[in-house]
């Protein structure tokens, strides 16, 4: 809890000081009533701000997922425990989310409201809600009242910020073109083969019916294959050793961006970073689980990267320069992003 | 910034302006400031932008150069001259506020505006203009901060300003009762004007000007039995008139004899007598007042002294009030201390010889003679408390009784002693209080020192006989409103503007013993006569909003629900339950615990359910409900 | 607490195991004359549960697979020229029975579906201006497949809005899905129903049901759960004033299932989210929070009625 002066606050204590010594001084009793009058005020705007901020309790929820630099919507709960007293007037500062604070006009007792704010937040990584505070400096300008938001444990205690995820329609574009034209003849073979036919099921695509077997059995039959073995592609990237951290977030950025856009098209993706391999998958679950590694990931400081990873079939490579220790391997990569060129 | 915002500073640049304005002293030319004000005010209002930078540079400058002017030359009054200044500068800035903090400065001016007042006026407006300046002082800093906070509205916190008034003024009263009061200034002098009687050894002409005009209250005094007459309450004698100032100089101070304060002057007179008690407030003399003719003195002293002329001194020095029970024949005095002084005229008023015997021709007796003046001079010379002073080397005798034939009690006493003396019947001018106000409510006077007279008393056939020749002032006829408005005068002559670190010590007493007998507390201090009914209605009054507070909230629900919510309550305290359960939800939760009672807890739980949104019910439902609630709250 | 509603519960979850809350349901959006739309997945007991409260309440019952080329007459009837009486008479489609499974809703072109939500909410047919009742008590117990959506027509909102419930079966728990492995008879079952309640009887119980009293406290109530919908932030279209006179007809019938003649506000509570969850238009779907939850958290936050 800290109680801070403003500026006119300070003037005013000022005033009341001279009246003061202007009214013992002259034993007017008019005077003392004005001093009265100053000092009432000041034991007002010492004692409200701590009623006001008494007894209210918080909880905080983000919608999700969230990415660096997207704007998400933050909610704020308010609740008033008190039994009989209105709060009025006060904020709820988040630092860095609203460093300027929340203000709240009034909250009845035993009422609840929620606030929705527009939120961005600048970097990826974990962000703990824990750090509240409140402040009043109800009902004048003289003090302002700072303590810490009671919270409520049900409230969302920290979130993750995935990596800043931008368009790459058209590198990666480019680049499927180019994986369907060097590597068509090999995939093509394996991807016809299914390896069932099963009856048809709600939710089956009609795409995968097997017309033939359907003609055989009567019934509607489809084919099961394994989906994307053709399509299979290794996101490579380093974390060692960058010359900026801004550059190790940009290569971030763009590996998260990459990942997603290769998802989004169905691709297989597995994702390789020097620490960690996340095998194969596809769907929105696998992509959330390789942005999750990329929100957290730190920059290594090791000269080399302990890579056993076997680098086979399609390889995108995030490096960090043109001196990274994985340079080796570019002969086999589809395609090398250096981050000093992103 | 919002116009409200705007009319609200214009409102309290008002009151620091009339607090001004209504106080004593003040130029009423700068009324003029205050049109200028409400214009700047309008324009603001209406959207116009602010004056020109150099404009109102330039006006600025130019009060203060007329600030200066003012202090050295205009009215030499440095207060006074701030004033001024302050209005002017109000009127100035009304046309040059622009951002949301400019207001502030004006809110600071008003304090400094109602500061100045406060030396100024000791009058009741002050109170007027100062619950005025509460309530738009709490309301334009609530709304700055509102500002400040990035609102705009201030419709949504009608509720919290107006209680927040409430307490401040209640806070107010408080800390006025509480900030300790110190006996002396610490540094300089103080500017107020304190309660001056005028009963020095020496009193000048023209003196008592000021005192007529004060009515700050004097004494109480309730006489036993009740007299028909205009009472006189004697103060002190004067007898030699030189430079035109009445001095005392043959009276002779002598101790009476008494013991545990109680002074025998004289035998009882056989005839009736006068009881009276009075309280004397602190004042700058040693008199004490009464009736003529004392012979027994009750007060609480060490000694009492008395002059030669029937003056009675308690010499202490007095800082609270004196209650004292004097016994008075009010007959005139016996003449055996006539003294050649008595006759003393001065020399440049040699003329006035010739005057009076011009007035008495053809008059016998002395007594015939004395009358004959006393009508002379109340009927061709006009009562004014507005005497200009005499030119200089003129004796202001001579002024009244010839050039002006205009002035007041002082001058008429003054001019018939001398006159008297002229021909040989010695005289003296007395001087004390006369009438006072009559409260029936208590049965005694309140006498001001606007009541303060002088007289004359004159030695004719072995007594002091009294003459008035001032006539008599004019009855007001007073309407309800105007004693009720008098009464509230006096209330803040006496709390407020009277109000003393001995009324401190007294509250606190009192408040510290609220069990003490009524009887106990003298029952004419005014302290412990009206504290105890105002704070017993101030307490009757917070337990009826209470009451109707308890009564509103309990009159929304209904009785079951009352009974369901302490059930409520007992619960909650138990199991760990939400606040926004139904009764079914919290039956089910009693259910799943392990406490005694959870059959019974269903049951009032469903019972309530059906008494509550029930379509009808029986008396047995009810008679079961309040069994279970009984049983439950017993057992929990 | 009329008798013959328990009796059919208890029939009902002897057929359908471990489904009690949606039998329920069924039951008070029947007594409350309104009409369910169930969204789940196929092969949960749907049609199982269609079925045996028709023949549970000796109601006449029909089966409508909507399909892409189904067409309006398919469902309501059509006028066939009679050549022996050489006039054209109205030959009733599916439509006309007391329980009417409308299955795969989705299915079909949104011109059949207006067509029986039209019927529905009339509670008759007209074609050729010729204006046909249909039977009362009726009742549509339509379905939609969440999962398919190639070549599918989701129902518009303005057209959810005449669905008195939005109902999700879900899987059955284990030990009740291990009661439907063991049990081999399946429709033999359902066929083996007798009816417990006569068609005047559930008449009645629907006139009933509108008799319940309410308190006025939980109009309120009601009433600001409804409004807490139209300002939430999350929301996009809160519930309309037809919403609000369904949410009041179904706690109604909850109340009079219940056994109760007067309403509480945990009637309101229990039927909101399903009665409200399919009328409000979320601004962002979210994947964890829907609507339904949505609803439930709004109502925890409103103060209940004391």
């Amino acid at each position: 809890m800290r109680l801070s002066v403003t500026r006119e606050g300070k003037r005013f204590l000022l005033a009341i000081t001279v009246v003061a010594f202007a009214a013992f001084n002259t034993a007017n009793n008019l005077m003392y009533l004005i001093l009265a009058l100053m000092l009432s005020s000041l034991i007002i705007s010492l004692t409200l701000p701590y009623i006001m901020l008494r007894g209210l309790k918080f909880s905080f929820s983000v919608q999700e997922p969230l990415f660096a630099n997207r704007e998400s919507v933050f909610t704020v709960t308010v609740k008033n425990l008190k039994r009989k007293v209105t709060s009025y007037s006060f904020r709820v500062i988040v630092p860095e989310l609203l460093d300027d604070g929340l203000y709240i006009e009034r909250i009845e007792p035993g009422d609840s409201l929620e606030f929705a704010e527009r939120i961005r937040f600048r970097r990826r990584g974990v962000y703990r809600l824990g750090q509240t505070r409140v402040s009043s400096s109800f009902p004048f300008i003289f003090f302002t009242l700072r303590m810490k938001a009671t919270e409520d444990t049900a409230s969302q205690k920290s979130v993750v910020i995935y990596p800043e995820i931008y368009d790459l329609k058209k590198e990666v574009d480019e680049f499927v073109y180019s994986l369907i034209t060097e590597a068509s003849s090999m995939i093509r073979t394996e991807s016809e083969e299914f390896q069932s036919i099963r009856e048809y099921r709600y939710g089956d695509s009609w795409r995968s019916i097997h017309w033939k077997a359907t003609a055989r059995t009567g019934q509607l039959m489809v084919k099961e294959c394994y989906e994307g073995t053709t399509e299979q592609v290794t996101v490579v990237l380093d974390s060692m050793r960058y010359p900026s951290s801004e550059l190790f977030e940009k290569a971030i950025s763009f590996t998260a961006s990459l990942t997603s856009e290769l998802i989004g098209r169905n691709y297989s993706v597995r994702f390789v970073t020097c620490h960690k391999s996340i095998p194969y998958g596809s769907g929105t679950e696998h992509l959330y689980k390789i942005l999750d590694h990329l929100a957290m990931i730190e920059e290594g400081t090791d000269i080399g990267c302990p890579f056993d990873e076997s680098l086979d079939g399609m390889i995108v490579m995030v490096l960090s320069s043109r001196a990274s220790s994985l340079r080796r391997y570019t002969s086999s990569a589809l395609r090398v992003y250096y981050a000093t060129d992103l | 910034m919002p116009p409200t915002y705007r009319i609200l500073t214009c409102l309290i640049g008002l009151t620091g302006d009339a607090s001004l304005l209504l106080s004593e002293g003040m130029f009423m030319t700068f009324l003029l400031t205050v049109p200028f004000m409400l214009w700047g005010y309008y324009r603001g209002v209406k959207g116009y932008p602010s004056a020109h930078r150099f404009v109102v540079g330039g006006l600025s400058l130019i009060t203060l150069l007329y600030f200066f002017l003012d202090v050295t030359t205009l009215s030499r009054d440095v207060i006074v001259s701030v004033g001024h200044l302050t209005m002017i500068f109000h009127a100035i800035k009304s046309f040059d506020i622009k951002d949301p903090w400019d207001p502030l400065q004006v809110f600071f001016m008003a304090l400094i505006q109602l500061l100045l007042a406060s030396e100024l006026t000791r009058s009741m407006v002050f109170a007027v203009v100062f619950v005025f300046f509460i309530i738009g002082m709490v309301i334009a800093m609530f709304y700055s901060h509102i500002i400040k906070e990035g609102g705009r509205r201030i419709r949504p916190f009608v509720r919290p300003i107006t209680s927040l008034t409430v307490i401040i003024m209640l806070l107010v009263v408080v800390l006025f009762l509480a900030l300790p009061r110190f006996r002396g200034s610490l540094w300089g002098k103080s500017l107020s004007k304190g309660i001056k009687s005028g009963f020095s050894e020496k009193v000048r002409l023209g003196t008592l000007e000021e005192i007529k005009l004060d009515p700050t209250v004097v004494m109480r005094v309730s006489v036993q039995p009740r007299q028909g007459f205009r009472p006189y309450w004697r103060g002190m004698t004067f007898d030699i008139y030189l430079d035109n100032a009445w001095l005392n100089v043959i009276a002779e101070k002598l101790s009476v004899p008494g013991e545990r304060g109680r002074f025998n002057l004289d035998n009882p007179p056989s005839e009736r007598h006068f009881r009276q008690e009075i309280i004397l407030e602190p004042l700058d003399t040693e008199v004490i007042f009464s009736l003529r003719g004392v012979y027994r003195l009750d007060v609480d002293a060490k000694r009492l002294l008395i002059d030669t002329t029937g003056t009675l001194f308690v010499p202490e020095k007095r800082a609270k009030r004196l209650r004292y029970i004097a016994y008075s024949s009010n007959k005139p005095l016996l003449t055996d201390d006539l003294n050649g002084v008595y006759l003393q005229v001065p020399d440049d008023l040699g003329w006035l010889k010739g005057f009076t015997e011009e007035i008495v021709r053809g008059l016998k007796t002395p007594l015939e003679k004395a009358e004959t003046i006393q009508r002379y001079l109340r009927e061709n010379y006009r009562y004014s408390l507005k005497v200009k002073p005499p030119s200089p080397g003129e004796s202001p005798i001579k002024d009244f009784l010839i050039t002006t034939r205009e002035g007041y009690c002082e001058y008429y006493a003054t001019a018939m002693v001398l006159m008297l003396r002229s021909i040989g019947i010695p005289a003296r001018v007395v001087s004390g209080y006369v009438g006072g106000e009559y409260n029936r409510y208590g049965d005694y006077y309140i006498i001001r020192q606007k009541n303060a007279h002088t007289w004359v008393e004159a030695a004719i056939d072995g007594l002091w006989q009294r003459f008035d020749p001032t006539p008599p002032e004019p009855p007001v006829e007073r309407t309800v409103i105007a004693l009720y408005l008098d009464f509230l005068k006096l209330k803040w002559d006496r709390y407020v503007i009277g109000f003393s670190r001995y009324d401190q010590k007294r509250l606190l007493r009192f408040l510290s013993t609220p069990v003490r007998k009524r009887k106990d507390i003298d029952q004419t201090t005014l302290p412990q006569r009206y504290i105890f009914p105002i704070f017993a209605a101030s307490v009757i009054f917070a337990l009826l909003i209470l009451g109707y507070n308890l009564y509103r909230r309990r009159r929304a629900l209904r009785r079951e629900s009352i009974y369901y919510l302490k059930i409520r309550r007992l619960l909650e305290k138990r199991l760990d339950i939400d606040r926004n359960l139904t009764a079914e939800e919290t039956a089910k939760a009693v259910i799943a615990s392990n406490i005694e009672v959870r059959t019974e807890c269903a049951e009032f739980l469903k019972l309530y359910n059906l008494l509550r949104f029930g379509k009808e019910h029986s008396e047995n439902d009810i008679i079961r409900f309040r069994l279970l609630y009984k049983r439950i709250k017993e057992r929990i | 607490m009329v008798s013959w509603i328990k009796e059919l519960q208890n029939i009902l979850t002897s057929v359908i195991k471990g489904k009690d809350r949606a039998i329920k349901m069924a039951i008070v959006t029947l007594i409350a004359r309104g009409h369910l739309l169930i969204e789940d997945v196929p092969g949960v007991g749907k049609t199982t549960l269609a079925l045996s409260l028709a023949r549970a309440t000796d109601c006449s019952f029909q089966r409508i697979q909507f399909t892409s080329d189904l067409l309006p007459s398919d469902i309501l009837g059509v006028n066939i020229y009679n050549p022996d009486r050489r006039e054209f008479e109205f030959r009733q489609g599916p439509i006309f029975a007391n329980i009417v499974l409308a299955d795969e809703i989705n299915r079909t072109n949104p011109k059949t579906q207006s067509a029986l939500l039209e019927a529905m909410n009339e509670r008759r047919v007209s074609i050729e201006k010729q204006t046909y009742p249909l039977p009362s008590p009726f009742m549509v117990i339509a379905t939609q497949n969440p999962l398919e959506y190639h070549g599918t027509f989701p129902l518009p909102e303005s057209q959810l809005d005449r669905f008195m419930m939005h109902l999700r079966i879900g899987y059955p728990e284990f030990e009740y899905e291990k009661l439907v492995l063991k049990e081999v008879r399946d429709l033999e079952s359902v066929e083996s129903i007798t009816p417990v309640v006569s068609k005047e009887e559930i008449l009645k119980a629907q006139e009933a049901a509108q008799e319940v009293h309410v308190d006025d406290s939980l109009y309120d109530y009601l009433l600001k759960i409804v409004a807490r919908t139209r300002n939430h932030e999350q929301i996009r279209l809160g519930v309309s004033t037809r919403g609000a006179q369904f949410l009041l007809r179904a706690a109604r019938a909850y109340a009079y299932v219940e056994g109760r003649d007067y309403l509480l506000p945990d009637d309101i509570k229990e039927v909101a989210p399903l009665v409200i969850g399919h009328r409000i238009i979320l601004k962002t779907r979210t994947y964890i929070r829907d609507a339904e939850v949505l609803v439930k958290e709004i109502i925890e936050k409103i103060a209940v009625p004391l």
